[in-house]
């Protein structure tokens, strides 16, 4: 699966390194001196680097937990993001990490404990509101899982904090490093899901809509909290019907009081992001809809966006309470 | 000897800046490659049948970049043009004759690092390899050493993009075969030797160019518009991209239906723009 692993001199002895690079034993290993060297930098073109993406390891100095965007929440007073990756092994044709980076690398910061030093210090400076951490916002939370093994020390540290939240973000089926233990409540396993025909065209390499769903389900049944996340919404003829299918689908033979949330936002770019993507893109009918631009944000429209906004809500209240259910409008 | 149109018609897809002649004979003969008529610095080769360019830079860096700057400013090269930078290189041990991709490489005296092409791994090994200013005797490092991809990685990425800038090093000395022992025959010899590899290489490199070419390709039709009507700069851009998407809506129409009735830049615009906002109320995402 990845063939090549370039390490920062500065991490090639950190455990996780060793871990890492024991775990990929047929990958040729590079010495690098930062990571910026060789991601994100000018022509480098996103595309064609998908093709064959290389695990970078690399050490992250700052900027470990970072406010999450206003509109991005589920009920918590204050909500807050970090990335121990930067980029995923799925290809999703909306994902605003084509436009984010130029490069398609995986980075991954090594220095997990850096990252747990800075969340307790942000909960110990917050002990009077709550608060939701989102991993999973620049990559995949789980897909990495067995290479990394971030997800597990996360669960294991955020046990001891039963009063945040941490989010777990993904649409990997790899759920091992879940089930393996016991569940705290704290931590939410939250899937992103769209119709299945909408996945099928969209969703590039990752695991199909019905295995994502038996997967969460069976996380519930394991006694694991878990989000519904419909986001982006995607518009297409035919959409009320098969958002409503989809529905169905889950909610079927699923223990409710396992939901923990539900959140559904619209597509949305910022202006340059969208036209970098569709720029890489050209001949995807995702992006030759008329989209509407305005105020610096490509979007279908304000009609569509309240359209599909209003049936979600209704049809979401079918099944589970309003206050499960979050509009995200980043 | 042949004549370069003056407006380049053929299509070209992959550039070869290669430092010295017994390096660059064989895929000349190969690639069926001819000499072209210049009073340049550098010889220049090409075969606008099959879309290869070469250019012979001579040695060292600098000249490996001013050789690639004269090839694409010679022909014209698009930006969805493969790059490859093929040689000889020492390395610190056999076998001699083994090919490699260099994914890193560090130029000694600028202390600069650059990561060139996507990595064709399933083909062949990946090495780091150190551009050096004076041929390597001491083979002290574990990695390959030249004395130009530091200078073809400086340019070539800005004429197309990174992935798309290869370099490849066969072995050619090492502690056991020093440099000195190398002979011009010896050197045409070690590339004849991996050439079913390097066709492999080419394929895969050509299918890349393909791709890209398609992602960045405008069609004649949309430039029989630009001759026909007045543009201004902004109004092109917005056609371009109405058209873009437009044409992935709907492959199988043709402008000039669609734009029967148009008799300006904005209303050719608005008539694309409103069958997309037609198409929309029956949105198919395939």
């Amino acid at each position: 699966m990845i063939d090549s692993i370039f390490v920062e001199r500065d991490v090639l002895d950190h455990p996780v390194s060793q871990k890492v690079i024991n775990r990929l034993k047929n990958a040729d290993v590079f010495e690098i001196e930062r990571y910026q060297e060789m991601f994100n930098r000018r022509q480098q073109n996103f595309r064609i680097q998908k093709q064959n993406p290389a695990l970078i390891l690399a050490k992250k100095y700052d900027n470990f937990v970072l406010p999450a965007p206003s509109g991005f929440g589920i009920d918590a007073q204050k909500n807050y993001y970090f990335s121990h990756m930067y980029n995923c092994i799925y290809d999703c044709r909306y994902c605003f990490l084509q436009g984010m980076y130029s490069s398609a690398n995986y980075v991954l910061f090594v220095n997990y404990e850096d990252f747990f030093k800075e969340i307790t210090d942000v909960i110990a400076e917050n002990t009077n509101d709550s608060i939701t951490f989102f991993s999973g916002y620049d990559c995949d939370s789980l897909a990495f899982e067995k290479i990394t093994g971030f997800a597990e020390q996360a669960v294991e540290f955020f046990s001891n904090f039963n009063s945040v939240e941490l989010e777990l973000r993904t649409k990997s089926i790899v759920s091992d490093t879940l089930l393996k233990r016991s569940p705290i409540s704290n931590c939410i396993v939250a899937y992103s899901l769209s119709p299945s025909n909408v996945a099928s065209i969209l969703d590039h390499k990752a695991p199909s809509v019905e295995r994502r769903i038996n997967a969460l389900k069976l996380l519930a049944k394991n006694g694991w909290p878990v989000g519904l996340r419909f986001d982006p919404l995607i518009y297409c003829s035919d959409w009320k019907k098969i958002y409503s299918e989809l529905f169905c689908q889950i909610f079927s033979d699923i223990n409710v009081a396992r939901v923990h949330s539900v959140s559904h936002g619209p597509l949305r770019y910022p202006k340059d992001m969208y036209k970098k993507i569709s720029s890489l893109y050209p001949d995807d009918k995702l992006f030759s809809f008329p989209m509407e631009a305005k105020d610096g944000i490509v979007s279908y429209g304000k009609e569509i966006e309240e359209e599909m906004s209003l049936f979600l809500q209704s049809e979401l209240e079918k099944y589970t309470t309003k206050n499960k259910i979050f509009r995200c409008l980043v | 000897m042949i004549e370069l149109p003056t407006r380049p018609s053929f299509d070209l897809k992959v550039c070869w800046v290669i430092a010295l002649e017994p390096e660059a004979r064989p895929i000349i003969d190969e690639l069926d490659l001819r000499r072209y008529a210049n009073k340049l610095n550098f010889p220049v080769y090409f075969n606008p049948e099959n879309g290869h360019a070469l250019v012979i830079s001579g040695i060292g860096p600098a000249k490996a970049a001013a050789a690639a700057t004269c090839l694409k400013m010679l022909l014209n090269v698009e930006s969805y043009v493969g790059w490859i930078n093929l040689g000889i290189a020492g390395f610190y041990s056999q076998p001699i004759g083994k090919l490699y991709q260099a994914i890193k490489v560090y130029d000694t005296a600028g202390k600069k690092s650059y990561f060139p092409g996507v990595r064709l791994s399933k083909i062949l090994k990946c090495q780091t390899l150190h551009t050096v200013s004076q041929p390597e005797m001491a083979y002290l490092e574990t990695v390959l050493f030249d004395m130009e991809a530091s200078g073809f990685c400086e340019m070539a990425p800005t004429f197309s993009c990174n992935e798309l800038v290869f370099v490849l090093k066969i072995v050619s000395d090492t502690p056991d075969h020093p440099v000195r022992l190398v002979s011009k025959e010896t050197i045409s010899q070690l590339i004849y030797q991996n050439m079913e590899k390097l066709k492999e290489i080419i394929l895969v490199i050509e299918k890349l160019v393909k791709e890209e070419k398609k992602r960045l390709f405008i069609s004649e039709e949309v430039f029989r518009y630009f001759d026909t009507f007045h543009f201004t700069q902004s109004n092109r851009h917005r056609f371009l991209q109405a058209y873009r998407k437009w044409k992935s809506a709907f492959p199988s129409r043709k402008l000039t239906s669609t734009l029967a009735g148009g008799n300006s830049a904005s209303e050719l615009i608005s008539s694309l723009e409103n069958e997309l906002l037609i198409a929309s109320k029956n949105w198919k995402l395939s």
